[in-house]
């Protein structure tokens, strides 16, 4: 490459740094002074990394990124690495990737798997990274993927849809050479809850409840699930019933629709389909909740997504107006 | 016997058609590539994803096969088969307990255990009330009611046990449990290779008792049979043949249940040993060609084979249902 191609390389990641540093932080005096942090050199060598299923060694930085876990796509997308292929997870947007994230797309075409893993698809891709984290691939098909690319897993202590959105964005970094990126975005995010932590200090020790409802079943997301953890970043904590929940995913936990007590939180926050509202306002112990005794405080509102700022907060509607009671 | 070759031709067509064709296209360089040992994405595709998964699918249709092919000749009833019966159900019951209880036994030696705890469950509950006569007794069709009854508590405990397994144990038996030949390799080729045609070779020598109980017991008898352990020997080899398959591909429905007709059919054949035969290419072409449907059919989709085998067999088992009735058989 010759030295001026490499520095038009480098003024468009240049670019691209710039653009996600201020969706990220939002502020400009942050922003200029967090984009002097990043190098200008990538990391260079073997990149190793140990994970649930042994280690992976990439040679080097990675550039054409299968996705396969259901939401790792937007921390790639917001480190300026368009997957080529993406794996499809629910909701009715172009190449699986949600609102937030569509900017981040630039020209990407990225390929969408659904269903069982479609390895010859993967393979006719030519990737030189997979991405199993958050996939719920078992250890034969990361076996296999491995004779493809070097496949990345989530660690031992996490469960599959278990990685923290913070472990899951730094790794990512580091396998794309753009650990200075990732740090940039991950402290980002942090700065966001602190700052909201700070506005809100009466939220510190209110209990919180992120809660689903579909196909007939009722729970509440708990453990390392980034719904739950939204919650405790924002200084809440969930209910004690809650938060001696582990359920049999480590991420959701059923409960009997006899007894929603646990959801009996200050604050509730239903997060599921907005064709679920009926089925969730029938349900009959959700009259016994102080959210729907004290009146006035249950509302609905359609998936607005703010602009995405790191994968942790994309797969949250924005708190709007535009909320209605149920 | 022209259309025993047939059978045969069609088998390995089937088989090359899978190796050539999927969700990406190869073009006759990279495929040849691929068969000769070069380097390469050729090489990738067939000698890492689809030719285990053909060699797999090859191996478990043919032992279901066979597996079915025995219970509907021993039980002259052509709704008998391990996986309505409920012995492929058990097999998955034994390995998914095994899962929970975080056992690591192999998993044929799991599966056959289970199996054989079912067929004898299924005998048991099956004999007629004083039945001095034991199963010989049991009319068919009543061996087949309680066979399904059995399969459906077997895997309503399936499904309990499921919820006791973690998140990540909990998607591989949920997966494994539908059957799938995602991401097999040559070691599961291997093990269905040489497990199945071991049992294969032990029901050689059975066949002509199998002949002979297809006359009818009594006849059987006078020609110098020993009905009762002939019969459990062939119906223990049958459940190892289906055991042998649930371990590697998981409990495919309806491959069991279809193949033996279908192979009669398409071979003509007429003795029990070449209905056997074609029984085997019969479940392994059927399963072949399923796995090639779910994995290919559709640009980016790829769905487990037990989807397939379900959408094709349960018409089929609807179909014969009203054949039965019609012939006054239930």
């Amino acid at each position: 490459m010759t030295s001026r191609a490499s520095d038009l390389a480098n003024s468009a990641e240049a670019a691209w740094s710039r653009r996600r540093v201020l969706a990220c932080l939002g502020a400009w005096p942050l922003a200029a002074g967090a984009f002097g942090a990043v190098p200008a050199i990538a990391e260079t060598g073997p990149l190793r990394f140990t994970h649930t299923f042994g280690e992976t060694v990439l040679p080097g930085p990675a550039r054409r990124v299968v996705s396969l876990g259901y939401t790792t796509h937007d921390a790639l997308l917001a480190l300026g690495v368009p997957p080529v292929a993406v794996r499809y997870w629910f909701g009715d947007f172009s190449y699986g990737v949600w609102p937030w994230a569509q900017p981040y797309l630039g020209d990407a075409r990225p390929f969408v798997l659904t269903g069982e893993v479609a390895m010859e698809r993967v393979a006719a891709l030519k990737p030189d990274l997979i991405v199993g984290i958050g996939s719920g691939i078992s250890r034969a098909e990361y076996q296999v993927l491995s004779h493809i690319a070097p496949v990345l897993m989530h660690e031992d202590a996490d469960t599959s849809y278990g990685m923290p959105w913070d472990v899951m964005t730094r790794t990512l970094g580091r396998a794309l050479g753009k650990s200075a990126q990732a740090e940039i975005l991950v402290s980002g995010v942090r700065e966001k809850f602190s700052a909201a932590r700070a506005r809100h200090p009466d939220w510190a020790g209110k209990t919180a409840v992120p809660a689903y409802h579909w196909g007939g079943e009722t729970g509440a997301f708990v453990g390392a699930d980034s719904r739950a953890r939204f919650f405790i970043e924002l200084g809440f904590q969930p209910t004690p019933a809650v938060a001696n929940l582990s359920g049999p995913s480590g991420f959701y936990a059923p409960l009997s629709p006899e007894d929603l007590s646990p959801l009996d939180a200050d604050i509730l926050v239903w997060i599921s389909s907005y064709g679920a509202v009926p089925d969730l306002v029938a349900l009959p112990m959700r009259r016994t909740l102080r959210a729907h005794i004290e009146g006035g405080r249950s509302w609905q509102a359609r998936l607005s997504p703010v602009r995405c700022r790191s994968a942790a907060c994309c797969r949250f509607p924005s708190f709007s107006k535009s909320w209605k009671p149920i | 016997m022209m259309r025993a070759l047939g059978l045969a031709g069609l088998l390995f067509a089937v088989a090359a058609l899978a190796l050539t064709a999927g969700q990406v296209h190869l073009d006759a360089a990279a495929l040849w590539q691929g068969i000769t040992g070069g380097d390469g994405p050729g090489a990738l595709t067939i000698r890492i994803l689809r030719g285990p998964r053909v060699a797999v699918g090859l191996g478990a249709g043919a032992a279901l096969g066979l597996s079915g092919a025995i219970f509907q000749s021993l039980l002259r009833n052509p709704l008998a088969s391990p996986d309505v019966m409920g012995f492929t159900a058990g097999s998955g019951l034994a390995i998914l307990a095994s899962i929970t209880a975080g056992l690591s036994l192999p998993m044929p030696l799991v599966a056959a255990a289970g199996g054989l705890a079912t067929a004898v469950l299924v005998a048991i509950l099956a004999r007629p009330p004083g039945g001095a006569r034991g199963v010989e007794g049991t009319p068919a069709l009543t061996l087949v009611l309680v066979g399904i009854g059995v399969g459906f508590t077997t895997a309503s405990v399936g499904s309990f046990l499921m919820t006791r397994l973690s998140g990540p144990q909990a998607a591989e038996a949920h997966r494994w449990l539908a059957g799938s030949l995602s991401a097999r390799d040559w070691g599961h080729g291997l093990q269905i290779a040489l497990i199945g045609g071991l049992f294969a070779l032990v029901l050689v020598p059975q066949v002509r008792a199998l002949k002979l109980l297809e006359l009818g017991p009594e006849l059987a008898a006078g020609l110098g049979l020993r009905v009762r352990r002939a019969r459990v020997l062939l119906a223990a080899t049958g459940v190892g043949l289906a055991a042998a398959a649930v371990a590697v591909v998981g409990p495919v429905a309806f491959v069991a249940l279809m193949a033996p007709p279908v192979g009669a059919r398409l071979s003509g054949a007429r003795g029990a040993g070449g209905r056997l035969a074609a029984a085997a290419a019969a479940g392994a072409i059927i399963v072949v060609l399923a796995d090639l449907v779910a994995r290919a059919s559709l640009p980016g989709l790829q769905l487990p084979i037990g989807v397939m085998t379900g959408i094709l067999g349960a018409p089929y088992l609807l179909w014969r249902l009203s054949r039965e009735m019609e012939r006054g058989e239930l």
